[in-house]
């Protein structure tokens, strides 16, 4: 007893069924990929232009590429730009650099040398005012150092705690010159004192 | 200036190119809508695939072409259910993709009568509407099936590969090719014979 799939001839014509079957369900399915709708069929089309004419600008652009890289001859195409706008091949886009670089540059090297002169100007501005700062600290230095030279005084007089200390009681009590009669001095007393204009 | 090139493409090349895709293109999109289920994203995955063929395959054999283009339609399949934001979707068809050859044992369908049923009424003929329907409903069914399954089916039945071709394409053994389009047959025959739809 044996059962009917397991028997080599069951086997065998159960795929063959199934198969016939298969078949017959892909035949039905072309029927229905023959009748897509007219868009979509139209779209496919399309598509399917796009990507030949993307091919066919591939290989025209490998060339070129090929040549700017090898330092020849450079070739401009421009059917091209169709294939190159869409993203398409990198073999397109990778001359126009080489290209733009040889043809501007004079103005990159103008652009350069302009783009310098800020950063000239600056350093020459800070230069000149550290210049000018040295100057006048330079110009102090000597008046004073001058003051000092000339002065009756001698310099180590400054340094002595003693004259410094005179110093400043001379300048908040000045006192009266000395050939000055007494009488003056009283007559200052009584205009500086309490009673103001009051007669004695 | 006048457009000269060392290496045009040969005439007859571009021919065969725009010819083989002709002839496949529609087949791709109806495969493609079968799994993605959106016309728009059908046409994006088939001119995506279309262009990666003449891209990087442009210059090959034509033999070669075939095999190419049904590989890179499902690599662009795939690739655009990776990139779908909900994820349940994602991991559903994902989960079809990755699915054990073995978890539909004992689900055998008595295919043997459902193709005497189907061959005894094979002969009837149907009107135009009425095959429209069935179209339909067909479409409908292979709709259902697991990816794997679907992809196997189609791959074998429908683009007429081999079992190695469509092992090669499917990144999968001969084996599980075979089991993947057992599986459909017999689940299409099962849902069609529900519905009542002979061929």
């Amino acid at each position: 007893m044996t059962h009917p799939v397991d028997h080599p001839f069951h086997h065998a014509q159960a795929e063959a069924l199934e198969a016939r079957f298969a078949l017959r369900v892909g035949a039905r399915l072309n029927e229905g990929a023959t009748a897509l709708p007219h868009d979509i069929s139209e779209r496919l089309r399309v598509a399917r232009l796009q990507a030949v004419s993307r091919a066919r600008a591939q290989v025209l652009t490998r060339p070129a590429h090929e040549a700017a890289a090898a330092g020849g001859l450079a070739i401009s195409v421009g059917p091209q730009g169709t294939a190159t706008a869409s993203g398409w091949g990198d073999h397109a886009a990778a001359p126009r650099p080489n290209r733009n670089k040889l043809d501007d540059e004079p103005v990159t090297w103008g652009w350069r040398l302009a783009s310098l002169a800020p950063l000239v100007a600056l350093v020459a501005g800070l230069w000149g005012i550290q210049a000018y700062y040295k100057h006048e600290r330079i110009r102090a230095t000597t008046e004073v150092d001058m003051a000092l030279l000339i002065d009756e005084l001698p310099p180590a007089a400054y340094a002595d705690p003693g004259f410094e200390e005179f110093l400043r009681t001379s300048a908040s009590d000045p006192a009266p010159p000395a050939d000055m009669p007494l009488w003056v001095d009283d007559l200052i007393a009584e205009a500086l004192g309490p009673a103001g204009g009051e007669p004695r | 200036m006048s457009l000269t090139s060392p290496n045009p493409l040969p005439s007859a090349q571009e021919a065969l190119l725009n010819d083989f895709l002709a002839g496949v293109e529609r087949r791709a999109f109806k495969r493609t809508a079968y799994a993605v289920r959106n016309d728009d994203a059908a046409l994006d995955i088939v001119q995506d695939t279309m262009i990666r063929l003449v891209q990087s395959y442009g210059d090959r054999p034509a033999a070669e072409w075939p095999m190419l283009f049904q590989r890179i339609l499902s690599n662009a399949t795939l690739d655009w259910f990776r990139r779908q934001k909900v994820r349940n979707a994602v991991m559903v068809n994902l989960g079809d993709f990755e699915g054990a050859d073995g978890d539909d044992e004992g689900q055998d369908f008595d295919l043997l009568g459902a193709m005497r049923v189907d061959d005894q009424l094979a002969e009837g003929a149907d009107d135009a509407a009425s095959r429209a329907q069935t179209l339909g409903q067909i479409e409908d069914e292979i709709g259902k099936l697991p990816a794997r399954q679907r992809e196997a089916f189609l791959l074998r039945y429908w683009e007429e590969m081999d079992v190695a071709e469509t092992a090669a394409i499917m990144g999968c053994s001969e084996g599980s090719v075979k089991t993947h389009c057992s599986r459909a047959v017999q689940a299409l025959a099962r849902a069609l014979q529900n519905r009542g739809i002979t061929l």
